[in-house]
């Protein structure tokens, strides 16, 4: 207690006690502000490249099957040609294929945002692998945990066939109601102690609505053939 | 000829491409998904529908180039002019490709480009195809008709019956020595310590030993003349003098002696030398360093600049770089028990994608292949469908039909203990799980998974309503009719699952194929499971073919079934031995359900890829 005793020491102490909080908290606003990684996930097939083509060059281009990811730091702009962000975004487009989608996590811990791309078209039938990708996504630990915003971009609606966003939002909600009921069943990883569990997504006895989660889930449709893509860019707008 | 030639980058952008004909279907788009990004880029060509693709990577700037035609076609200038459209393409835009935004240039000019390169190879190749249809006068047939015996060449006459008559020279050469030698020394072998060719000190000493030395040394020089006249007459090169002519037999001689390996004489025998081994290489030559390899290739840019760029620049990585360091890695994944041409694969593979690419300045080359064959691990081992077992459940269930699981493998993997350990799990979840004991062959089986199904029954609590039982029809009986029995009783009796034990076979037994091969094509099960153990090696991969060959060839179906998955058993007993874990992915392309990891029923876990590939690349 003698160490109390003199008023110097103490002064001390709260100055050291202040500055490490001080530091620690520019660090972590730092931080916050240096995420600015937006990521384009979905199924192969969704349209991620080609919307990342249109948002960075505002072009069509043909593409194929990505190997590899696209990274590019890019400006956004309106239609008059004036930024509609402070500062530019990091894009990312994750390749879509099952062998190579596992990348995605690494990027999870930067991502300010996630975009991901449903092709509306052919959900009717492929819902199942979509909820299974979009499950990961959202149970992802960095993603309940930093309440990442995602946003499903609900892709080529210039087609006839495409669903329109309502029914694609019932239609992964009773996926992902199924699919959190077989997966916190599966049977344990092999090496884990058994208290990495899973969030379980939702509430308990309620069918699962996206609502529900912590962090902001948006339906959109939006056609990236026809550049039809606002309400994506309002959304990364509102989000930077 | 071609159908379509196209250049993309890695990222999934076409930057040109020429289609010569409609394309059915996207030929590249299978490319990329059954070859490049299954890590089977170690391969050269691939065929899918009518189009055969060959292709090359670029993987300085992350480019590939695809070229598909028609298969019934040998082309042969295909990788030619792959080779040239690559050197073409980065050449011709060098600049855009070195900028930072390679998508947006435009390679429309490209057309005329490659149009030309294809025209000049075509030639080329068609060219040094043509045959031109030979003269009457330049056939055999021409040269036994009258006309052609008079008309013989003049020129080549006098060279064949020169080399004859050098023939016989030698033959006679050759031969009359040997008649004339049959004398005391003619056999005398060269472990004789009087035939011996260095006169040992207690020889010289001795007379009589002095006078067959004497000898001795007659037959070597007329040894010697035996060569010579034999190389009079086979030397067709210029003529030498007598005195050369000595020399250079000599030498010549001499040359058949290493005097190095000449064994030592002792006590008048001719020992002939040990082997000699040579200086061992104690050191690994693997431990050698990275830089020191890395650097073998560039020293030779002279000058300053050279160094400085040693020093600062990037150096590209070519084969000879890579090769001590691929097969380091491929000697490392042989000793995690990864089979051994599925680790050539592998290296292949990381060595295609790596080819060309630039090094940093600290960047060591084992770093960039290690990183690279963790990427490729990891896509091998992540399953590319759903491996939900549960979802697939209910979806049945939802269908009001029970879900059908059958377990196949070689004798003694686990198939029955691991089916009670799924069965425990199902039951956990509430299931009514049916056992059909399909293994009618090996006494005790039935037995066997009686007291599996006693078990699991003590283990449910009163209020659970997960529920199981054993159906059973004795042995000898067909297999396949018993599962057909067990499935139906399963949807009349509102049975969830339908778990069918079948009998180990090896998977070169042909009848007992034919009979597994009918039992799934009688019954179509939902989901074929292998069982395999950890412990294998390369029998991995054999078995997991040959059981797929055999669902395939005595299935008699126009959709045959395969390998749905896999589960890979004692898993607790291999350390960080998990090559076979890989080998089987890598083989079948489909997913590893559970592995087993013990005795009891609980001992079932799901593959962590992060845990396998870290333990396949630790040292």
């Amino acid at each position: 207690m003698a160490l109390f005793d003199n008023p110097l020491a103490l002064i001390a102490l709260v100055v050291l006690v202040l500055a490490i909080i001080a530091i620690g908290l520019i660090f972590i606003v730092q931080k916050k502000a240096n995420n600015n990684t937006y990521l384009i996930l979905g199924a192969t097939d969704a349209g991620k490249t080609a919307l990342f083509t249109r948002l960075r060059y505002n072009k069509k281009s043909p593409t194929i099957t990505s190997m590899k990811e696209n990274e590019a730091t890019i400006q956004l702009v309106d239609d008059s040609g004036a930024a509609i962000t402070k500062q530019p975004i990091q894009l990312v487009d994750v390749p879509g294929h099952e062998r190579l989608r596992f990348r995605y996590a690494d990027f999870m811990p930067i991502a300010r945002g996630v975009i991901f791309v449903v092709d509306s078209t052919t959900v009717g039938r492929s819902a199942r692998t979509t909820a299974e990708y979009l499950y990961d996504v959202l149970a992802n630990q960095h993603t309940t945990k930093s309440r990442i915003p995602i946003i499903i971009a609900c892709n080529k609606t210039d087609l006839f066939t495409a669903l329109p966003t309502s029914k694609i939002q019932t239609l992964l909600e009773a996926e992902i109601n199924r699919l959190r009921a077989t997966r916190s069943a599966a049977v344990e990883q092999q090496e884990s102690s058994g208290d990495a569990i899973a969030d379980y997504l939702g509430y308990e006895g309620q069918d699962f609505k996206f609502e529900h989660l912590e962090n902001d889930v948006t339906l959109i449709g939006c056609s990236v053939e026809n550049g039809d893509l606002n309400s994506i860019t309002e959304w990364i707008a509102d989000l930077s | 000829m071609l159908d379509l030639c196209t250049v993309l980058t890695k990222g999934g952008y076409v930057l040109w491409q020429k289609n010569y004909t409609h394309i059915n279907g996207a030929p590249v788009d299978a490319l990329i998904r059954d070859v490049l990004i299954e890590e089977r880029a170690g391969i050269t060509s691939y065929n899918k529908d009518s189009y055969a693709l060959k292709w090359t990577f670029l993987n300085e700037k992350e480019l590939v180039f695809v070229i598909a035609y028609q298969s019934f076609l040998q082309l042969t200038y295909v990788d030619e002019l792959l080779e040239t459209t690559k050197r073409l393409f980065s050449t011709t835009f060098s600049e855009q490709l070195d900028s930072s935004d390679v998508v947006g240039g435009d390679y429309s000019s490209f057309d005329p480009l490659f149009d030309r390169a294809w025209k000049t190879l075509e030639e080329k190749y068609s060219k040094s195809k043509q045959k031109v249809p030979r003269k009457f006068e330049d056939t055999k047939k021409f040269e036994n008709t009258l006309n052609g015996s008079k008309a013989k060449p003049a020129v080549k006459e006098p060279s064949v019956e020169d080399e004859i008559a050098k023939n016989i020279q030698a033959m006679n050469l050759a031969g009359s020595p040997r008649s004339g030698a049959r004398g005391p020394g003619g056999r005398r072998n060269v472990k004789s310590p009087k035939g011996s060719p260095v006169p040992s000190p207690n020889m010289a000493s001795d007379p009589a030993a002095g006078k067959k030395k004497k000898s001795q040394k007659v037959m070597r020089t007329w040894e010697g003349k035996v060569a010579k006249g034999e190389m009079e007459a086979l030397d067709y090169s210029k003529k030498l003098d007598g005195q050369e002519h000595e020399d250079a037999t000599l030498a010549n001689a001499e040359s058949l002696v290493d005097r190095s390996k000449m064994g030592n004489v002792v006590d008048g025998y001719y020992e002939v030398q040990d082997v000699d081994y040579g200086d061992e290489d104690e050191d690994d030559i693997f431990d050698e360093e990275d830089g020191e390899l890395v650097s073998k290739p560039t020293a030779k840019s002279s000058g300053v600049f050279g160094f400085f760029k040693n020093l600062t620049g990037q150096r590209e990585i070519d084969a000879a770089t890579l090769e001590p360091v691929l097969q380091k890695m491929k000697t490392h994944l042989i000793d995690k028990n990864v089979a051994s041409n599925i680790s050539q694969h592998l290296c292949d593979s990381v060595q295609s994608s790596l080819l060309g690419k630039k090094l940093g300045t600290f960047g060591s080359v084992s770093t960039l292949v290690k990183d690279n064959m963790e990427t490729a691990l990891k896509r091998i081992l992540t399953p590319k469908t759903s491996v939900d077992i549960l979802r697939d459940i209910e979806q049945a269930k939802a269908r009001s039909r029970a879900y059908s699981i059958t377990f196949i493998g070689v004798n003694g993997v686990g198939k029955s203990t691991n089916l009670s350990k799924v069965c425990f799990w199902l039951l956990q979840n509430n299931y009514r799980v049916l056992i059909a004991a399909c293994d009618t062959f090996r006494s005790g089986a039935v037995e066997q998974l009686r007291v599996h199904a006693r078990n699991l029954k003590a283990l449910q609590s009163s209020h659970s309503v997960g529920e199981v039982e054993l159906f059973e029809r004795g042995y000898g009986k067909d297999a396949a009719g018993i599962a057909q029995d067990a499935i139906t009783y399963a949807n009349n009796n509102d049975f969830d699952v339908v778990l069918i034990d079948t009998a180990g076979r090896m998977q070169d037994n042909e009848p007992l194929m034919r009979s597994l091969a009918k039992l799934v094509a009688v019954n179509n099960p939902d989901k074929i499971i292998f069982v395999g153990e950890a412990l294998v090696g390369n029998e991995a991969v054999d078995q997991l073919t040959k059981f797929n060959q055999a669902l395939k060839d005595f299935s008699g179906l126009q959709n045959p079934r395969h390998i749905d998955g896999m589960i890979l058993t004692k898993f607790d007993t291999i350390d960080d031995k998990v090559g076979a874990a890989l080998s089987m992915t890598y083989t079948t392309g489909q997913p590893i359900y559970f592995v087993g990891t013990g005795q009891t029923y609980t001992d079932l876990k799901n593959l962590k890829v992060s845990h396998v590939v870290q333990s396949l690349l630790k040292n």
